[in-house]
């Protein structure tokens, strides 16, 4: 697969804390990037699309990233889900792999991280 | 590190005004600062070797650092130290007090010197030293207030100034908390750290002060008001409450959670009992805290 077509899907409450993620992404060469700003569009969004990747924050209105996690889980037991929270204390971290959420990024990130993790998640299919 | 309290120090004091300070924060880049108070502020010369460089300074038409060296108070290698090295902003901002003529050369080398020793400041302090006199001045802000303060919310505001040096910038002044029952907030986010005890935090300030304050939050310019400049002013008050909760999960085992941030624009914010205001002077403007516990 090549970068452009893989898809992408952030979903987090903060307009300038998706913008950065995105920023991130593109730079990394993949620029069909979906983006929700709480964890029901999220789901309703990853439904619709299948992304190969989804970077979420736990704490969003409407539906937090845990019950995203969850729902999208159901979606597709194979979902590549990373977190990218405020929210990281170790209890916080062992309930989001434990919904199976593949990586944990603590905020605030560096793009650096971002791209670190889109290298090793999407090798060979990129 | 300490020289964000000095400030407060000085209004504690009461040698300067509030609205002093704040012009004397936001002219800091006007620099004419004296080699003799850097001396001071080293630990290398003391308040009357600078008064007796400075007498023979106006009788003979000499450097103030070749006289200094002539009386064996500094050595070329410190005074080439001192001559390249950073300027702490505080002596920026006293420089300024006394160039608005609001405080006389003498008065601001001694109460330099009196904020280090009341303070028991070390140049060889190490990090967990330094985290210990960032709390206790922490702490010397609050003594002014009659309300009892909460031991978390001192590790929440050690957090606090840690964060601001790192993500926006270490050339504020913490002014004095003020304590009142209603706060009208201009640009606001707020969030509600709850668990085994509870705090509700907001960031509040104008919106010219915003538009900068997302400006050095963000790592770009941003030109006006936007949705990008509202978003930061919850983005930091969300990694502040994250890093917390973390801290506080780490060092005592307690697990507390976070609301999702609310974003207010021209709100009354108000309680039943109290609000502790902590207002910080940027240059670009003042931005302030509210707690309610």
């Amino acid at each position: 697969m090549r970068a452009e077509d893989v898809t992408i899907l952030i979903g987090d409450n903060s307009v300038l804390a998706r913008k950065q993620l995105k920023d991130a992404i593109v730079s990394f060469g993949i620029s069909r990037i979906l983006d929700a700003s709480n964890g029901q569009e999220a789901i309703e969004l990853y439904q619709e699309h299948v992304p190969d990747l989804v970077f979420l924050s736990l704490l969003m209105p409407v539906k937090d990233g845990a019950a995203a996690i969850s729902e999208i889980m159901e979606i597709n037991p194979n979902a590549d889900i990373i977190v990218v929270s405020s929210m990281g204390t170790q209890s916080q971290i062992k309930q989001a792999f434990q919904l199976g959420a593949k990586e944990f990024i603590q905020k605030p990130f560096h793009s650096q991280q971002i791209t670190d993790i889109l290298r090793t998640r999407l090798e060979g299919s990129v | 590190m300490y020289a964000q309290f000095f400030g407060n120090y000085l209004l504690s004091k009461h040698v300067v005004t509030p609205e002093q300070l704040i012009q004397a924060i936001e002219e800091q880049h006007i620099r004419h600062i004296k080699l003799g108070l850097l001396a001071i502020h080293a630990g290398l010369m003391t308040v009357e070797q600078v008064d007796k460089v400075l007498i023979r300074q106006a009788h003979e038409n000499r450097r103030f650092g070749e006289l200094a060296i002539e009386e064996k108070f500094l050595t070329e290698e410190q005074l080439a130290g001192l001559l390249k090295q950073q300027i702490p902003v505080y002596l920026l901002i006293g420089e300024r007090l006394v160039e608005n003529g609001f405080l006389s050369e003498t008065q601001l080398e001694e109460l330099i010197t009196s904020y280090q020793e009341e303070n028991h400041f070390t140049h060889l302090a190490n990090a967990d030293e330094q985290q210990e006199n960032l709390q206790a001045l922490t702490r010397s802000l609050f003594m002014i207030t009659t309300l009892h303060i909460p031991e978390y919310l001192f590790k929440y505001l050690t957090l606090l100034f840690n964060n601001l040096v790192r993500f926006i910038g270490d050339d504020f002044l913490p002014l004095n908390p003020i304590l009142s029952s209603e706060h009208v907030a201009n640009h606001c986010s707020g969030q509600i750290i709850d668990g085994e005890f509870s705090l509700t935090a907001y960031l509040e300030m104008e919106e010219d002060a915003a538009v900068a304050f997302a400006s050095r939050f963000a790592g770009t310019e941003f030109k006006e008001f936007n949705e990008y400049v509202d978003a930061a002013i919850g983005d930091f008050l969300n990694w502040q409450n994250g890093l917390f909760n973390v801290n506080i999960s780490n060092e005592e085992s307690v697990e507390l959670f976070l609301n999702p941030v609310v974003n207010l624009q021209n709100t009354m914010l108000s309680s039943s009992s109290d609000m502790i205001l902590l207002p910080i002077a940027y240059p670009f403007g003042t931005i302030t805290f509210v707690f309610k516990l």
